[in-house]
């Protein structure tokens, strides 16, 4: 079996004089579950649409489960779109049933998975209930059982979070985590860095329709050099001269403790923080804070973003 | 083929769950039914209506009583004759003529009235019949009241009855008021200035409601009568022969050459079922907007929901419109089975008025093959309108914006309506030929003319034609609505779109050619 769900190879998307995608190279392994992450109008649901060949690039070449098109393998695909709609006057237990059923499972099957499904996502006592009457999360997550609801191989899920409350969030987390649990691929784009983190394997950073980035979260996060925050009133020379210590930056007056400075220690390659610790108490500076936590997803975001958005 | 019936059945479904769908189907029988109910119940419960005479002369004012009430006995032997009809017994025949000619009411008349003629009735009426009821007497002669000198002036009678014409007061009869609705004044010198055309009117009818003509209509006749007869006395002749001469009738045999040898005889059923394709028509009509209106609605649904996206990554544009072509044909078919079934059923049922008239009709219509005509006029005028709507639909992001497109089609849409009577009584002039060659009317304009056997050329070529425009119209729908399916629920890159992909006035242009490159 190929281990490659899908590939973009130097994918472009021009309408008229305006480049939404631009030369995008992308390999997907199975079984992961890959976030597309990026600002707004940086290129990912025209990138999906693409990937679903609900538009055509301009050039490149896309390959979807060994397919050229999407429609050819659209029976082991799943999709929800960024822009949500489900027909109003349709019960939840029925939209999920039609959808699934339009992805190739008979009628019999589409209708105990919709009950299956609504019943573990918690909408279990709404399957009956029409679209216009359910809340919006509740038709979101109806959308997001029904993108699934024929077990596809490979799912994409465009925004699949927005405006979900955070316990919706969590259950749509444990959809995505017991989807990939069973190992079939999952894509889905979002500006909530939290989610990602949580749960991707990898990452694909576009911006302006540019890749940007593309690894996996560990990676994303070494982009930001390792650091390590103090404040202290005494002098900090004797740390200056380490190995491991690329660069102090003094970060100004701490605000919580007068007359106390704040000091940014930028770590080189795999130096630890406990070295700098034990050099401290070597050389007797009275730490008032000692503080080395790992960059977050948003850091690697703003930091990528940010210097491919800075003039060259 | 799956995947477009499971898109039919959705669209049945949607459509047949709705309230509006079966309030649709039964209204136009219920509205049928309560017109006929309410129009029979508003003949039998018109008021009477009281009028003076006011009659110098002395010589007119007698014949038109004796005409008013002749038109009387007329209208309760009328009833009497749907009386029986309605309470007659299997197999039964009454033994006294219920016809309502001049020498039957006569006849009637000089018998006694009903009061001659129901005990005559009785043995042959059903055990439970309920009792006759006569009708209303529509018109009746009041006095003058009695503050009016009947001796007076033309003119001062007229000023005493003026406020009770206009309704400021009315006038006694028979224990309790009433309004006055007409005043007949006869100036003394009337028979000779009956048929004086100059000057004053001799005779003159004073009412405010110039609606009902009965009145005037009925006196105008008894004063032609009497002023005939007055003549013929003058001239020497027999005015009873001559009222005896004029109750003979010549008789016409009317015959349908078309009709199978030895029934060219043309009845009365075969007139109604003439004018059936008139009901067809409209029926047709009804049918085809009715469900114009819900293809409009579930395609601009799609999009403006935004489910046309998760459907484009399952199914195929066409499939979608298949889908919905079928489905909602389903539903005009379920609708137009339903309103024929009634008026079938509804047809048997019927046992008042005419029902010896509508069941053979009603028969000749099943036997004659208009029911098969129209189904495939519904069917080839759903499939046109369709490709129309449908391009419509597809373009519209909302109703607002389809209602605007919709207009213009309306109006195109009115015109078989506009048209349907003079084509029917012309069913093989110039306007039936050329609205026959005009696709988008030709189911209407064959439908109408099907009962008059057009020529078997026009009838086909027609019908040729109509298939192929619509294929053409859904052929070309079938590419709008791939391009504007895939334009659906893409704000994401029309707004990345340039500026003349994104203004509506020149969607066409542009968007049509960037979205053909991506559909190509």
């Amino acid at each position: 079996m190929d281990d490659k769900v899908l590939e973009l190879e130097n994918v472009t998307k021009r309408f008229g004089d305006f480049t939404a995608v631009h030369g995008v190279n992308l390999t997907i392994p199975r079984g992961s579950i890959y976030g597309f992450l990026g600002p707004n109008g940086a290129g990912k649901t025209t990138t999906i649409r693409m990937i679903f060949d609900i538009i055509k690039p301009t050039s490149g070449r896309i390959t979807i489960l060994g397919a050229s098109s999407a429609f050819d393998v659209r029976r082991r695909i799943g999709y929800l779109p960024e822009e949500k709609g489900l027909y109003k006057a349709m019960t939840a237990a029925a939209t999920v049933a039609y959808f699934a059923s339009l992805k190739g499972l008979s009628r019999k099957t589409a209708k105990q998975r919709a009950y299956e499904l609504l019943e573990r996502y918690g909408l279990g006592e709404f399957a009956d209930t029409r679209i216009q009457s359910l809340s919006k999360g509740m038709g979101q997550k109806v959308q997001v059982i029904c993108a699934v609801a024929h077990e596809p191989e490979f799912v994409v899920l465009d925004e699949p979070f927005s405006g979900l409350d955070p316990v919706n969030q969590q259950v749509l987390e444990q959809l995505i985590r017991d989807f990939a649990g069973r190992g079939s691929t999952v894509i889905f784009s979002t500006h909530v860095m939290q989610h990602a983190e949580r749960l991707c394997d990898h990452l694909l950073l576009i911006a302006k329709g540019r890749k940007i980035f593309d690894g996996t979260v560990a990676s994303a996060k070494a982009v930001i050099p390792r650091r390590v925050l103090i404040s202290t009133e005494s002098n900090i020379d004797p740390l200056a001269g380490l190995d491991g210590v690329a660069e102090i930056k003094p970060l100004g007056e701490s605000p919580s403790a007068p007359g106390t400075k704040d000091w940014e220690i930028r770590l080189r390659g795999q130096t630890s923080a406990q070295t700098i610790l034990e050099r401290c108490f070597q050389a007797g500076i009275v730490l008032r804070r000692f503080d080395h936590s790992e960059p977050s997803l948003h850091d690697a975001f703003v930091a990528l973003v940010g210097a491919h958005e800075e003039p060259a | 083929m799956r995947y477009t019936l499971l898109i039919a059945l959705r669209e049945f479904a949607e459509n047949a769950k709705t309230k509006g769908f079966w309030i649709g189907i039964f209204t136009l029988p219920l509205l049928l039914g309560v017109s006929i109910a309410v129009s029979t119940k508003l003949a039998h419960s018109e008021p009477s209506r009281y009028f003076v005479v006011v009659d110098k002369s002395s010589a007119f004012a007698e014949p038109i009583g004796r005409s008013i009430e002749w038109e009387y006995q007329r209208s309760v032997l009328q009833a009497l004759g749907q009386y029986v009809q309605e309470n007659l017994r299997a197999g039964q025949q009454p033994e006294v003529n219920l016809a309502t000619y001049q020498t039957a009411v006569d006849t009637f008349i000089t018998a006694g009235g009903k009061d001659a003629y129901l005990p005559r009735l009785r043995p042959v009426l059903r055990g439970n019949a309920p009792e006759f009821k006569e009708p209303t007497r529509l018109f009746v002669r009041a006095e003058l009241p009695k503050e009016i000198d009947a001796g007076a002036s033309s003119d001062a009678i007229l000023a005493g009855l003026r406020p009770y014409l206009l309704g400021e007061r009315r006038i006694a009869v028979g224990g309790t008021e009433a309004p006055l609705f007409a005043a007949l004044v006869i100036a003394p010198d009337a028979v000779d200035g009956a048929t004086r055309w100059t000057g004053t009117e001799a005779i003159q009818y004073w009412s405010t409601n110039l609606a009902v003509n009965d009145l005037p209509e009925l006196i105008r006749s008894a004063l032609n009568a009497e002023t005939r007869r007055r003549l013929y006395v003058a001239r020497g002749v027999d005015a009873a022969k001559v009222r005896e001469i004029e109750a003979t009738y010549a008789r016409l045999g009317t015959f349908d050459p078309g009709k199978a040898a030895g029934t060219e005889t043309v009845s009365t059923s075969d007139r109604i079922a003439r004018n059936v394709p008139l009901a067809f028509v409209y029926l047709l009509w009804m049918s085809i907007f009715t469900v114009m209106q819900m293809l409009l609605n579930n395609t601009v649904e799609e999009k403006s929901n935004r489910i046309a996206e998760v459907l484009l990554s399952s199914v195929t544009p066409n499939e979608i419109m298949m889908g919905k072509l079928l489905g909602i044909a389903g539903i005009g078919l379920t609708m137009i089975g339903a309103w024929l079934a009634t008026v079938l059923i509804a047809a048997q049922l019927y046992h008042g008025a005419g029902a010896e008239v509508i069941g053979p009709a009603v028969d000749s219509v099943v036997a004659s093959g208009l029911i098969p005509m129209f189904v495939l006029c519904f069917l080839l005028g759903y499939l046109i309108y369709a490709g129309l709507f449908l391009s419509i639909g597809a373009l519209c992001n909302d109703m607002k914006e389809a209602q605007s497109f919709q207009g213009p089609l309306m109006l195109i849409m009115m015109v078989p309506l506009f048209t349907m009577v003079f084509v029917n009584r012309d069913p093989h002039g110039t306007l039936a030929t050329i609205l026959t060659w005009i696709p988008l009317y030709t189911p209407f304009t064959m439908m109408n003319r099907a009962a008059a056997d057009p020529p078997i050329l026009e009838l086909v070529g027609a019908m040729l034609l109509m298939i192929a425009t619509a294929l053409l119209l859904l052929w070309s729908a079938g590419r709008i609505f791939r391009m504007a399916m895939l334009r659906a629920g893409s704000s994401g890159w029309r707004c990345c779109a340039p500026a003349t992909v994104r203004s509506s006035p020149s969607w066409c242009s542009g968007f049509a050619a960037a979205a053909m490159r991506d559909v190509e």
